[in-house]
Parts: structure tokens; C-alpha cells; sequence
């Protein structure tokens, strides 16, 4: 039977407060751009259909709070992700320094079944601030960081004048699907949506 | 199959193509998805949505009997009243400080009107603390970094100090801290302290308090535009933040493309500026004066000034909204150092911003709801897992099918209703609904913790407010004891006088009627969480269950929770047949629609029976 099966991609967004990860969400998914996205509690999420490749895919995108209080609620939100987008402001280096314990703390709490292949994407946002004069981490910088965590692809982004988000999402979707497909090894590819279990993770729901 | 029919999908439908979102899914469900037509139209047709099922009558000015010097003469009455429907917008503005306890019940307008001043000096001087601190960052900052104000990074540690004093202009707020907090060590300001030090730990705690302060606060919904009395009741009041339901995704896919905040309606009609620096001083030199005169500081930080002023979208009047709550919140930060801030504390903020044109009355109104609100925001997450353990508990014990489905879902844990317990559903209900909301609780609050006091034989109305006032006077003269904000003794004497200062408000307002907070403490110490044990199994029901299951150490859970459960419970049906897996349980609850009386009648049911039990087991 040829493959029409619907497939579903769970992107998680992390990153500190404030470095756009609402934006990037929305100018991506609406085409809009606000100034105005409230601070995120807990997480919200929004779904888009792409087309990689041959396939029609749905991406699930959620969005995380940024604040870390709280951080270790997240794995409720980390489960059966695959990929995770990591954003940092470009014009604070503290953003861009926390991606570390952003990528750990994921890792930790998602348990990826193959953390070291696991699939992030890098943004650094906020390009356009003051014509990039305000900025302070460098593009280089960025990726030898990523490099070195095992060659993560890297976009400079600005969600206010839509600038690379739609590569960057293009991204996401592909290598979320990479790693998506290798899960699903066991699925059959006609899902009986009548069935009491979820038919894509089975790690999900263990207590 | 169809790649998007059927089972789970369902609930994911609307965002076939290009994927509407949550929030705007929620807003087109009220009938609010013209958001262009203008905040007014929309007020209305939602606050008739809202009246609509309405049980009760809200409580109106002829309900509060009053004697001529304004002593509420039936106050249990009016509890009830505001337990069963909440309080006309009109009445918000008088009844809220008392529902909340920052007056007692018991005073006479005369003497409200002498602790609103009291209220007003401590405000002041909390104020003066926050701008104390940011000229001491300033300070360090342009001893070592140039003079970059960098908005958005806090300053890293390991600044050294070098004659920090020269650059702040010869201002006297801790001078006048220091005189107004009695004895505490005399050199508030003298910041001169000639060697190297690390960014003193509170200070670099206040600085990514008030950094995130500032950046939630241009982003907080407080909108005027709305002169339907759905808050407030009084125009000048400003009330409403529009009606909608208002999740973190801003419905932006209206009209133009502008962000329904852009298209607020007039602008209040009488924006109070940011205070000018001489105003700052004058307040400074005579906090008294300025509390009797009821001249409260709005203190402008470089950072607020940066990000409000620097906010094209903005006009000045949402601006100076804005700069309150930053001046609200950030005096929070000092007053409660251990919660700081927190985000979804602004939201809860902006409430009492848009109600009370008196700075210090909104502070002390939230400083109230904080008291329970805080335990959501600790650090350990135990408050927070309590209280989503105790929806659990609601649920296991009057649907334990549901609580079993929840269970195989690996949603037992209620995480779903996260934010609703943080924000205690402010951005899930229209505003008007939520306050109605939090009035019932408070209602519900202070006749319990009235029922406690009358049981234990404690602390009767006029003790309490004997005991307040030698708070007062004690915490003033001596500026002693209390959990500082500082912990670095190596910071020199300038903050360690600021943090003293900061305790010694702190316990000064913790001082206000101690009887009401003397049976929150109570409560929340009953509030330990329940052990994961003695599930019930099959039909078990509530009365079987409490006893068992939790042996009656919890108090019962209080009467949001309850309705949180009961917006849970409506959504039965949806649970039991559309969820699959862990996450559709999380997608219900992101987008959703609350029927707001029929949840209210049904947190009513359960309260009751948490409550008469109660009663059994302690008799």
C-alpha cells in the first residue's frame, strides 16, 4: 500500500525568556508579527502542514516558558519530541550561553532514545535589532557551538522581518522527520485511530 | 486513511493549511474573532455570555449595609453574597481591599482611610528601595562597563566597584529610607566602598527581577479601552482588559494584521506621568507628606524608559499602565525577595492595576492575593505540585472513571491545568468572568478563615488590629530581624541597610491583619501534599475517600482548585473519547472554552461536600 500515512512531527521550542520563541512560532505558523505575545506559561502550541519532500507532514510546534523557575515541569511537555529548537537572542550572550543547560536540561528530561543523534536546530534571533549593531554573539561563534555539539544546524533569524524562518522551519521539519521515521520502524502504516493506545509512541504513557 | 481524518486528529483540525492557532481558535468560539469592530462591541457581547447562565445576582451597593461611618453592619451577609455572585464592578473598588484583608472588615471608613496612608508609606518607601538598588547597579555598571545602561542583560558578576557613589546624582532616596527606617545602619547610601566586590547577591537578583519585570510588563494586556463596566464599574478606573479569553497568543489575524492590542478604544482620560526626578526627591525627602498628600512615585527605570519609551506601538497612556505595574511588581521583588518575580505574576497584577488608581492600594491588594498566590511561585515547585495534586485528589474522589482514564493517559498529574493554578485562569476566562472568579475565593477565604479564628477562640477583630499596629510601630523604629534580602555580608554597608530596610517592610505589612494572616499560614501548613497511596478503587466516592485517602490532614481544597476540577470534569466527554495519548490531553486544555457558570455551580457541589466533611472528620 503506498505511503499516505499522516505523519505528526512534535517540535519543542526552548530558550530563555524574551528571545522570541512565541515570535519565531507565529511568524512562522500566522505570518504575523507582534510585539505583544504575552510571556508564555506552561506551553502553548500551534500545528502546521508541511510538505517535505514527497510527504505532507504535520508539524506540532510547542512553546515553552522561558523563565527557569519551573523547569523541571517541562518534561510533560518534552515527551515524544522529535527535534527540539534551541533560540537565543544575538544580542545578549547570556541567552546564547544558556543553550547549554537548555540542551542538557532537554536531553535529561526528554530521554531521546539516541540523545546523541537527537536532532536540534540553533536560532539566534533578533538579527534586525538596531541593523545588528546591538549585536554580541557572533555568527561564528554560534557555530562553532554548534559544531562541536555534533554539527547542529545554525540560522540567524529575525521573526519581526521574517528572515530565515521559513528555512529554519524547513529544517526542523527534515531532520524531525529523519529521526521521526527511525522511530516508527514498528508501525504499521494504516493506523487504526480506533485503538486504545497511541499508535505512534510507544514509550509514551509508562508512569 | 485520510491523512487528516478522524481519532485524535479532531483536535488538531483547525490548523489544517495553515494552522489557526490556539488562542485565536478560543476567541473565534466567543464570538470574538471580529476583533477589528473594537474592543467595546466586544465587551458586550461577551459580558451577556457571561450573564447569561448567571446563577446569582452579583452583590450590589444596596447589599453592604453600612453605618455612618462607613462599618459594614452585615458583613457575613455580604460574604455569602460574594461567594455565590461575586461583586457588581461597581462595588470592586471598595469591596476588594476588605474581601482581601488589607483593611479589616471591621474598620470604619476613618480609619481605612489612616491605614491607606500607612499603606502609602511603606509603599513609597519600597519604591525608593527599587530606585536605591537600580542607582547602585548603574553604579557598578558605569564604574566598569562604560556606561552601557545594556537593556535586556543583567550585569554579570564579578563587577567591581569603584567609586559608584560619583555617578548616581546627589538624590536622597536612601537617605531617606535610611531616616524613615529608624535606627538601621546609617549609611544607606554611602556606597563609597573602595574595593573590588562581586555584584552583591541581592543586587544581581533585583537586577534579573526587574530586567524580566520590565519585558513582561510591555508585553501585559492593559488595555483601557473598554469603558463597559466589566472590572471597574467607575471610567476613570479604566477597567477591562478587553473580554476575551486571553492565552498567551494574542489573536493577530485580525483586520489589518495589527494585534488586537494596537486597537485599544480612547485613552483613559487622565494618563498620570512617569514622576519626574524632582518629583522622585521631593517624595524622597518627606515620604510622609507624600503619603498624606496621596503623591505616589512612578519611578522610571533606564531600562522601563528604554523598553516603554522606546515602544513605537505604544502611547503614553498604555505606557504609563505599563510603568506602575513595573513599579508594582519590582516592589514585590524587594518586599518578597524569596518569589522575586515570577512569570504570570504581572498578569495577576495588572488586575489590581486596572481597578485601584492608587498605586499603594493595587500593591496592597496584590500583595493579599500573593500571600496565597506565592506558594505557586517557589523555587522548590512543592506549592505549585500541591496544588495540581490537589485537582488530582478532586478528581480521583468525585470521578474516579475519569481519574482512571487520566491515569492510562499518564495525565494524573494534572499538569495540564498548570497554568490555570498560576494564573489562577486569567487566561482562560474573559476578564470579567475571572474576577467574579477570584472574588468567590476570596469570599470563600475569609469566611473560612473567619469560621477558624471563631472555632480556635483567637484573635477577634480588634486584638488583630491592636497587634497591627505595634507591627507598624515596631517594624519602623526598628528595622530589625526578618529574612533580608541580602545574604553577602561582603556588599558593605549601603545594601545591607537597603535589605534591612527591605525586612523590615517586608514584616511591617506581613504585620496587617494578623488574624487573617495567621489562618492562611495555618492553612497552608495543613496544605502538605497527599500521599500518593490509598488510591481509591471503582465507585469509591467523595465520602469514602477523603477520610481514606488523605486521613484528613489536608484542608479542603479551596474553592479555585475546586473549580478547576469542575472545568476539568466538563470536559469529560472529550477526555474519555478524544484523547489518545498524553499530549491530546495537554492540546484540550490549550484551547479551551469554559461554561463559566455552570463550572462555578459544580465547584460549589464539590466544595460543599469537601467542606462538610471536613467538619465531620475535625467533629
Amino acid at each position: 500500500m503506498a505511503s499516505r500515512k499522516r505523519t505528526l512531527l512534535k517540535v519543542i521550542i526552548l530558550g530563555d525568556s524574551g528571545v522570541g520563541k512565541t515570535s519565531l512560532m507565529n511568524q512562522y505558523v500566522n505570518k504575523k508579527f507582534s510585539s505583544q505575545y504575552k510571556a508564555t506559561i506552561g506551553a502553548d502550541f500551534l500545528t502546521k502542514e508541511v510538505q517535505v519532500d514527497d510527504r505532507l507532514v504535520t508539524m506540532q510546534i510547542w512553546d515553552t516558558a522561558g523563565q527557569e523557575r519551573f523547569q523541571s515541569l517541562g518534561v510533560a511537555f518534552y515527551r515524544g519530541a522529535d527535534c527540539c529548537v534551541l533560540v537565543y537572542d544575538v544580542n545578549s550572550s547570556k541567552t546564547f550561553d544558556n543553550l547549554e543547560n537548555w540542551r542538557d536540561e532537554f536531553l535529561i528530561q526528554a530521554s531521546p532514545s539516541d540523545p546523541d543523534n537527537f536532532p536540534f536546530v540553533v536560532l539566534g534571533n533578533k538579527v534586525d535589532v538596531e541593523g545588528g549593531k546591538a549585536r554580541q554573539v557572533s555568527e561564528k561563534k554560534a557555530k562553532q557551538w554548534c559544531g562541536a555539539k555534533g554539527g547542529i544546524p545554525h540560522f540567524d533569524t529575525s521573526a519581526k522581518e521574517d528572515l530565515n524562518v521559513d528555512d529554519a522551519f524547513q529544517t526542523i521539519a527534515r531532520n524531525a522527520l529523519k529521526n521521526e521515521s527511525e522511530e516508527e520502524l514498528y508501525i504499521p502504516e494504516t493506523v487504526d485511530v480506533n485503538a486504545q493506545a497511541a499508535p505512534r509512541r510507544a514509550q509514551s504513557s509508562c508512569c | 486513511m485520510s491523512r487528516t481524518g478522524g481519532g485524535k486528529e479532531v483536535l488538531s483540525t483547525a490548523a489544517v493549511v495553515v494552522g489557526v492557532g490556539v488562542g485565536v481558535a478560543a476567541f473565534a468560539g466567543l464570538g470574538l474573532a471580529g476583533a477589528a469592530f473594537g474592543a467595546g462591541v466586544l465587551s458586550a457581547s461577551a459580558f451577556d455570555s457571561f450573564t447569561a447562565r448567571r446563577a446569582k445576582p452579583p452583590l450590589q451597593h444596596e447589599g453592604v449595609k453600612r453605618d455612618e461611618q462607613g462599618y459594614i453592619e452585615n458583613w457575613p451577609k455580604v460574604l455569602k453574597a460574594v461567594q455565590d455572585g461575586g461583586v457588581a464592578p461597581e462595588l470592586r473598588a471598595e469591596l476588594w481591599p476588605l474581601l482581601l484583608g488589607v483593611f479589616p472588615h471591621t474598620s470604619t471608613q476613618q480609619e481605612r482611610s489612616r491605614e491607606l496612608e500607612q499603606l502609602r508609606r511603606l509603599y513609597i518607601k519600597l519604591v525608593l528601595v527599587c530606585r536605591e538598588l537600580d542607582d547602585q547597579l548603574q553604579a557598578l555598571r558605569n564604574s566598569t562597563s562604560g556606561g552601557s545602561n545594556g537593556s535586556g542583560t543583567s550585569g554579570g558578576n564579578g563587577v567591581a566597584v569603584a567609586n559608584g557613589a560619583d555617578e548616581a546624582p546627589a538624590d536622597s532616596a536612601g537617605l531617606s529610607v535610611r531616616s524613615e527606617a529608624g535606627s538601621a545602619s546609617a549609611s544607606a547610601l554611602q556606597l563609597g566602598t573602595r574595593s573590588p566586590v562581586p555584584l552583591p547577591g541581592n543586587l544581581a537578583a533585583f537586577a534579573e527581577a526587574h530586567r524580566i519585570i520590565v519585558m513582561d510588563a510591555v508585553r501585559t494586556d492593559l488595555r483601557r479601552g473598554m469603558q463597559h463596566p466589566a472590572i471597574g464599574g467607575r471610567a476613570s478606573i479604566g477597567p477591562a482588559s478587553g473580554t476575551g479569553p486571553t492565552l498567551t497568543i494574542l489573536p493577530v489575524a485580525v483586520g489589518d494584521g495589527l494585534p488586537e492590542l494596537m486597537m485599544v478604544g480612547p485613552p483613559p482620560r487622565d494618563p498620570t506621568a512617569p514622576s519626574t526626578e524632582a518629583e522622585l526627591a521631593e517624595i524622597a525627602a518627606d515620604p510622609g507628606a507624600a503619603a498624606e498628600a496621596g503623591q505616589l512615585p512612578r519611578w522610571r527605570s533606564a531600562l522601563a524608559h528604554d523598553m516603554l519609551w522606546g515602544a513605537a506601538h505604544l502611547d503614553d497612556p498604555h505606557r504609563c499602565q505599563m510603568l506602575r505595574l513595573v513599579n508594582i511588581l519590582s516592589a514585590y521583588a524587594v518586599h518578597d525577595p524569596e518569589t522575586g518575580y515570577c512569570q504570570g505574576m504581572s498578569d495577576l497584577a495588572a488586575v489590581f492595576v486596572q481597578l485601584f488608581d492608587d498605586d499603594a492600594l493595587a500593591f496592597a491588594c496584590f500583595e493579599r492575593l500573593m500571600r496565597s498566590a506565592r506558594r505557586n511561585f517557589k523555587h522548590d515547585e512543592t506549592g505549585i505540585r500541591h496544588q495540581l495534586q490537589q485537582i488530582a485528589r478532586v478528581l480521583r474522589d468525585t470521578d474516579p472513571t475519569l481519574y482512571r482514564k487520566l491515569q492510562q493517559l499518564g495525565a494524573e498529574d494534572c499538569m495540564f491545568a498548570y497554568r490555570m493554578v498560576v494564573v489562577m485562569l486569567r487566561r482562560e476566562l474573559p476578564p470579567v468572568a475571572c474576577c467574579t472568579l477570584w472574588e468567590m475565593q476570596w469570599a470563600h477565604e475569609a469566611a473560612e478563615g473567619e469560621a477558624c479564628a471563631a472555632a480556635g477562640g483567637g484573635l477577634g477583630g480588634s486584638s488583630s488590629r491592636a497587634s497591627f499596629r505595634q507591627q507598624q510601630t515596631g517594624a519602623v523604629a526598628g528595622g530589625e530581624g526578618g529574612e533580608g534580602v541580602s545574604r553577602t555580608s561582603s556588599d558593605g554597608a549601603a545594601s545591607a541597610a537597603t535589605a534591612t530596610a527591605a525586612a523590615g517592610l517586608r514584616s511591617t505589612v506581613h504585620g496587617l491583619s494578623e488574624a487573617t494572616a495567621s489562618a492562611r499560614a495555618a492553612a497552608a501548613l495543613g496544605q502538605r501534599p497527599a500521599s500518593s497511596g490509598g488510591r481509591q478503587s471503582g465507585s469509591a466516592r467523595l465520602s469514602a475517600a477523603v477520610p481514606d485517602g488523605s486521613s484528613g490532614e489536608d484542608q479542603p481544597p479551596e474553592f479555585v482548585l475546586q473549580f478547576i476540577a469542575a472545568v476539568v470534569r466538563a470536559q469529560r466527554g472529550r477526555i474519555m473519547t478524544d484523547c489518545r495519548e498524553h499530549d491530546d490531553v495537554l492540546r484540550l486544555f490549550n484551547s479551551l472554552q469554559i461554561e463559566f457558570w455552570p463550572s462555578v455551580a459544580q465547584a460549589r457541589k464539590q466544595h460543599k461536600a469537601y467542606v462538610g466533611l471536613g467538619a465531620v472528620v475535625r467533629g
